[in-house]
């Protein structure tokens, strides 16, 4: 690294030359760097300090430690516009978070760490573009649920290799059960996990080390240090199929539960790329946030958890229940969703972006019993009612949702028999669910019933998409295997979509 | 129970105040840890524990949210290896001394209770592969995976045990349907039995007797929704078994 490193170094140490001295570390930079929710003039950056990642409280001791960090305009690190020093502290498990400003719109910039002594890898991210500017496409990409236990993230590796301008994850970015010591069906003989990884995830400190465990993963890291991400998150990042203050067991009191969603919450805010704004406050998190990229699109960052009415007719897939059209039900909760609505309604974007978890198109699982899914946008359609009534008067809706562990491509309709007002992607897993298969007799049936899915698949991968100034264009990237090493990556499909006639086509 | 003062707001306790266990890796006993915000304001309070070697403890630290008032309770299971020397260990909890007195299972002990390792497959959170021999009907094993099968459950002795009888209790709904009783010899495996079309909740095969240090039970197949294995019990014996006392 010769010449920029030294630079780095001596400008390091003359910020840190006040701190006082500290145990020597071995490298901390184990969980790689990240960065996040970018906007024209800055971007927040993120580490965590953590010499044995799998230990509780990563190895460290409960002392701060002052971090340097430098933000380049090259991956050489000769022209660098920011620098300082922020604190990993250990009662935010020694997360660090930079809020960096003073940036340029629409451009490129690599960034790192340095502590103690040790470097650590450079990321790569990207502001974005001035609000005033008229981008001719936003790139990006949509991901979701990458249960460790269930296989490999070489998604990640081929996403990394892709070229984004910001990445929307959409929730499950952990799962809170039992990891067995080969890592389920990676059957890793050589990851030797502590059984406390076999503990139902609950509290801070097992929250904290589920965070890390994930965050080993070289693809995992090669795709936060490739791009920005804009995340959300959906149940497992807490509990299975919560809601709001319920539980998914009934029998938990909502004090206790609670607790646990605080320190989900709290986790969740320390180990991803969000600013402080955002950090929640005992169980209570505000997540749901806009981002505008010029006049070509706004996204709405959603969050369908945390306040939510609980599931009505026992939760999973059911037939009838005339209580999921109550409307005093809601699915986003009606602040945010009254903010949603008026952001939408005020928008002079040419796209709405909609990046939330769970599937919006009515979705009917066929047969003589005719279930829809109760966790769904189906178990509270006067919500959703409201959005598309909005969409219809708002041209350019697209919505991205996960969850599911399928790919679909749906068309958006406020009346069956009219024509679509939205678009909607359901991205698949990164690696839930498994190896999975191009259909299966579920995706069949339901493709059967539901003539507005113009595409479902099984399989894993991620969605690369393009907003350009009048289309969508949606590459369903899928892989061949993940609970082997080194899946490869293929387009099992590609739609469009017209702004001024939304409805997927086959591309 | 004993109560611990640390930082301004935060009080541990720890219960009970000592704990009698037998080595082997389902022989441990919980210690529950609680955690009382004593202070009026919130706070993110953390307890620690520390174990020597011979003590597993699966965790060393908890860290939670507390509310003013609330009391978060954890339990923590405690566990001796099989020949771990007979004595007294300590381990403490944020600084208090909990006393954990080992030995090793009476030898007329049943064969659950001498199984020096029990293993799965996969396991669920919170059902793990020593909850089928627990004697909880509350608690049972339950598999990682939905709708993959086979699945297996294993128990292990250090020294070979003659067995001739193996008793299941799976669920009412969504139990057990088929699976093989399969036991370890010079060859392999061999089965010893099979069950198919279970739909009691318990069952019970007898076979000729072996003299083995494994045994497993391999589960083919669900009821219903045919979806996990789930074996709240397992009982396993001689052809004539003792009383044990």
């Amino acid at each position: 690294m010769g010449l920029p490193r030294r630079r780095f170094l001596a400008l390091s140490g003359a910020a840190l030359a006040g701190a006082l001295p500290r145990p020597r570390i071995a490298d901390p930079f184990t969980l790689g760097v990240a960065s996040g929710d970018p906007l024209p003039e800055g971007v927040v950056l993120w580490t965590r300090l953590a010499p044995r990642p799998l230990e509780p409280a990563g190895g460290l001791p409960p002392v701060p430690y002052p971090v340097g960090w430098q933000v380049a305009e090259d991956d050489r690190f000769t022209r660098v516009v920011r620098s300082g020093t922020a604190t990993a502290a250990p009662e935010f498990g020694h997360t660090v978070h930079v809020d960096v400003r003073g940036l340029r719109p629409g451009r490129d910039y690599h960034y790192r760490f340095r502590t103690g002594g040790h470097l650590s890898p450079a990321g790569r991210t990207r502001t974005t573009p001035a609000r005033t500017s008229s981008p001719r496409a936003l790139r990006f990409a949509v991901a979701s649920c990458q249960s460790y236990a269930d296989g490999y993230y070489d998604a990640w590796r081929h996403a990394a290799a892709e070229d984004f301008d910001v990445v929307f994850f959409l929730g499950d970015y952990i799962y809170e059960g039992a990891i067995d010591s080969v890592g389920g069906s990676r059957s890793d003989t050589g990851l030797a996990l502590p059984d406390t990884f076999e503990l139902e995830t609950d509290t801070l400190d097992l929250y904290r080390m589920r965070y890390a465990l994930h965050r080993t993963d070289p693809d995992l890291q090669a795709a936060h240090a490739a791009f920005p991400w804009m995340l959300t998150w959906d149940d497992h990042e807490v509990q299975d199929n919560y809601a709001d203050a319920a539980s998914r067991f009934p029998d938990v009191p909502a004090q206790d539960f609670l607790v646990r969603r605080a320190d989900a919450y709290r986790a969740y805010w320390e180990n991803q790329p969000l600013r402080r704004s955002h950090a929640p406050a005992g169980p209570d998190m505000s997540l749901h946030r806009r981002f505008r990229f010029g006049d070509l699109a706004e996204a709405y960052l959603l969050d369908t958890r945390q306040y939510r009415s609980d599931q009505v007719c026992g939760d999973n897939l059911r037939s009838g229940c005339a209580d999921r059209e109550d409307p005093g039900r809601t699915l986003l909760g009606a602040p945010q969703r009254d903010w949603l609505l008026d952001r939408m309604g005020r928008s002079e974007a040419r796209w709405s972006v909609l990046a939330q978890q769970v599937m919006m198109a009515e979705c009917r699982y066929g047969g003589p019993a005719d279930r829809r899914d109760m966790d769904k946008w189906d178990g509270y359609p006067p919500d959703r009612q409201r959005i598309l009534e909005q969409a219809a008067r708002t041209p350019g809706t697209v919505v991205l949702s996960g969850d599911l562990h399928y790919n679909y491509a749906a068309d958006l309709h406020l009346r069956p028999d009219e024509r679509p007002v939205a678009v909607e992607l359901v991205g698949t897993s990164i690696s839930s669910a498994g190896d999975g298969s191009d259909s299966t007799p579920q995706l069949d049936l339901q493709r059967e019933y539901n003539p507005h899915l113009r595409f479902a698949n099984a399989q894993r991968g991620y969605l690369r998409c393009e907003l350009t100034r009048d289309r969508l264009r949606a590459d369903y990237r899928v892989m061949s295997e993940v609970t082997r090493r080194g899946g490869t990556v293929s387009t099992r499909a590609s739609f469009v979509s017209e702004r001024e006639r939304p409805g997927l086509v086959a591309a | 129970m004993i109560a611990l003062g640390l930082v301004a707001a935060l009080l541990v306790s720890v219960d009970p105040g000592a704990l009698a266990i037998t080595t082997g890796q389902c022989n441990g006993s919980d210690l529950v840890v609680r955690m009382t915000n004593d202070g009026p304001e919130p706070i993110y309070a953390d307890a620690f524990l520390e174990a020597p070697a011979a003590l597993h403890l699966p965790r060393k630290m908890i860290s939670s949210w507390l509310p003013p008032g609330y009391t978060r309770s954890v339990p923590v299971a405690v566990r001796a290896a099989p020949g771990t020397p007979a004595g007294v260990y300590h381990v403490r909890v944020s600084g208090r001394d909990v006393p954990v007195t080992v030995r090793a299972p009476d030898p007329s002990a049943d064969l659950m209770r001498l199984a020096s390792r029990v293993s799965a497959s996969s396991a669920r959170a919170g059902s793990g592969a020593c909850a089928a021999i627990d004697g909880d009907p509350a608690t049972m094993w339950n598999d990682g995976t939905g709708k993959r099968w086979p699945d297996w459950w294993q128990m292990s002795w250090d020294r070979a045990q003659v067995v001739g009888r193996v008793e299941v209790a799976t669920t009412a709904v969504w139990g057990l349907r088929d699976w093989d009783v399969q036991v370890l010899g010079a060859g392999g495996w061999s089965t010893v039995a099979s069950v198919r079309g279970n739909t009691a909740v318990r069952n019970l095969a007898i076979f000729p007797s072996e003299t083995t240090k494994s045994l497993r039970i391999v589960t083919l197949a669900g009821n219903t929704v045919n979806d996990q294995s789930r074996l709240v019990e397992v009982i396993v014996s001689a052809p004539y078994p003792q009383r044990h006392g």
